[in-house]
């Protein structure tokens, strides 16, 4: 449902009959409950909300630390792909920074950083390497078109499987990249 | 054009993009529960604004207390919504230089984030998925607020001269046709004139639906629809307007 979308949903509602489940087993599961804790005689009841074993005060849960920023380096690298020793053309460099957030949108922010590497040919390589598996994806300069054509290459080392796009293609990587990719990353 | 051809665009018109699936009411959620969820998305989801539920068929008072909830990308582009019967995943541009991340990133986002909030309702609860969606709006600029405009864009619907009845200055209009490749699924197209908050200027809002009963091939059903939704804007939309959104294929 878009966010200013209007609702058309006339569909009937089946009624539920999903399994009742007790809510302190799904609380249970997530390690998560209230408690509420003194400091001393005097002082005020304080709430504490806990999940996954954390204790943190209500107000850190209403602005919440959160670990998707990506490190200062990386920030910067892709800042200044224009300039040298990458040197890149500005709509590759575009292109290069809208490739990163696609995969950071799919992926999220557990997947690692890439080595990133330029060919003889001017694409730049981004290849992540992890256990058994190999990805990488490749971003060709753009063409008379304007267009940044990419291609995909994935390995599994143990079962001596590999995959990848046919030819240069257009948009986003496939979604089968994208699937081999996230399992490849997993933690 | 073979359907197997990829389309693109250098500035597509694409406003937001929205992977769905409905499922069973699971009764069992309850308000905290939503905050429990949370914490399993809140690296990528810090901020949470609350909104009207979304009702099926006639409301009735076991709705009442019903909630949506929609978790938030720091920046506000990437969202969840949640409620006790369906999950969005919503990608939506904010400013006009916006990549738009393509339909095979966002729903991969989807599907990692539903299977995400299906391992947290494991054990106990395994969502029964009753239907899928997925929806494209487009807002496209109108060179004028006349009905004469939406005829450059779609190539359906121009308004010949009207004596008496001259010509409108707000539409809606919208139909709704089998989805190919779908099975008891329907692609819903709806546009209607609208002004753009930023620079009160018109625009069209074109919002492309299709919507159908889950099957067991999540990945299939969702090509579908995209194919649904692509093939069914280059029929809709003239081949001009096409142009000025640069389609290269």
């Amino acid at each position: 449902m878009g966010t200013t979308s209007l609702s058309f949903d006339r569909r009937e509602s089946g009624s539920s009959t999903a399994e009742q489940v007790a809510a302190p087993s799904l609380l249970a599961r997530m390690g998560a409950g209230l408690t509420m804790t003194r400091r001393g005689d005097d002082a005020e009841p304080q709430l504490r909300f806990t999940v996954r074993g954390q204790r943190d005060p209500v107000g850190s849960i209403l602005s919440p630390a959160h670990g998707s920023e990506e490190p200062e380096e990386w920030r910067v690298f892709l800042e200044r792909l224009e300039a040298p020793p990458v040197a890149l053309g500005r709509f590759h460099a575009g292109a290069f920074r809208a490739l990163w957030k696609h995969l950071r949108v799919a992926i999220g922010p557990r997947l690692p950083l890439p080595q990133v590497a330029p060919d003889d040919e001017g694409a730049l390589r981004l290849c992540w390497s992890r256990d058994q598996y190999y990805a990488e994806l490749v971003l060709h300069r753009p063409d008379d078109q304007e267009r940044c054509l990419h291609e995909w290459f994935f390995r599994d080392r143990v079962r001596d499987e590999h995959d990848g796009s046919k030819e240069p293609e257009t948009g986003a990587p496939a979604v089968r990249f994208l699937r081999l990719l996230e399992d490849a990353t997993a933690g | 054009m073979s359907r197997t051809t990829k389309v693109d665009f250098t500035q597509p018109p694409i406003n937001e993009v929205v992977c769905g699936a409905l499922f069973e009411r699971v009764e069992a959620l309850r308000t905290a529960h939503f905050g429990l969820i949370w914490g399993a998305f809140n690296d990528e989801f810090p901020k949470t604004e609350d909104r009207q539920p979304l009702l099926r068929g006639t409301p009735d008072p076991s709705q009442l207390t019903e909630r949506r909830v929609w978790l938030l990308s720091d920046d506000e582009r990437n969202i969840l919504q949640l409620q006790r019967d369906r999950f969005h995943f919503n990608w939506r541009r904010l400013e006009s230089g916006d990549a738009y991340p393509h339909f095979e990133a966002v729903y991969t986002a989807f599907r990692r984030h539903l299977e995400t909030l299906r391992g947290l309702l494991l054990p106990q609860v395994d969502l029964a998925l009753e239907a899928f969606e997925l929806t494209y709006i487009n807002v496209m600029p109108l060179e004028s607020d006349t009905y004469r405009a939406v005829g450059q864009l779609l190539a359906d619907l121009p308004w010949g001269g009207k004596d008496f009845l001259g010509e409108p200055g707000a539409f809606q209009w919208a139909v709704e046709l089998p989805a190919k490749g779908a099975a008891d699924s329907m692609l819903r197209v709806a546009a209607q004139s609208a002004t753009r908050r930023s620079d009160d200027s018109p625009v069209l809002r074109l919002e492309l639906t299709v919507r159908g009963a889950a099957t067991e091939d999540m990945d299939a059903w969702f090509d579908a629809a995209h194919e649904n939704i692509i093939y069914g804007f280059l029929d809709l939309t003239t081949k001009e307007a096409q142009a000025t959104w640069g389609r290269r294929a």
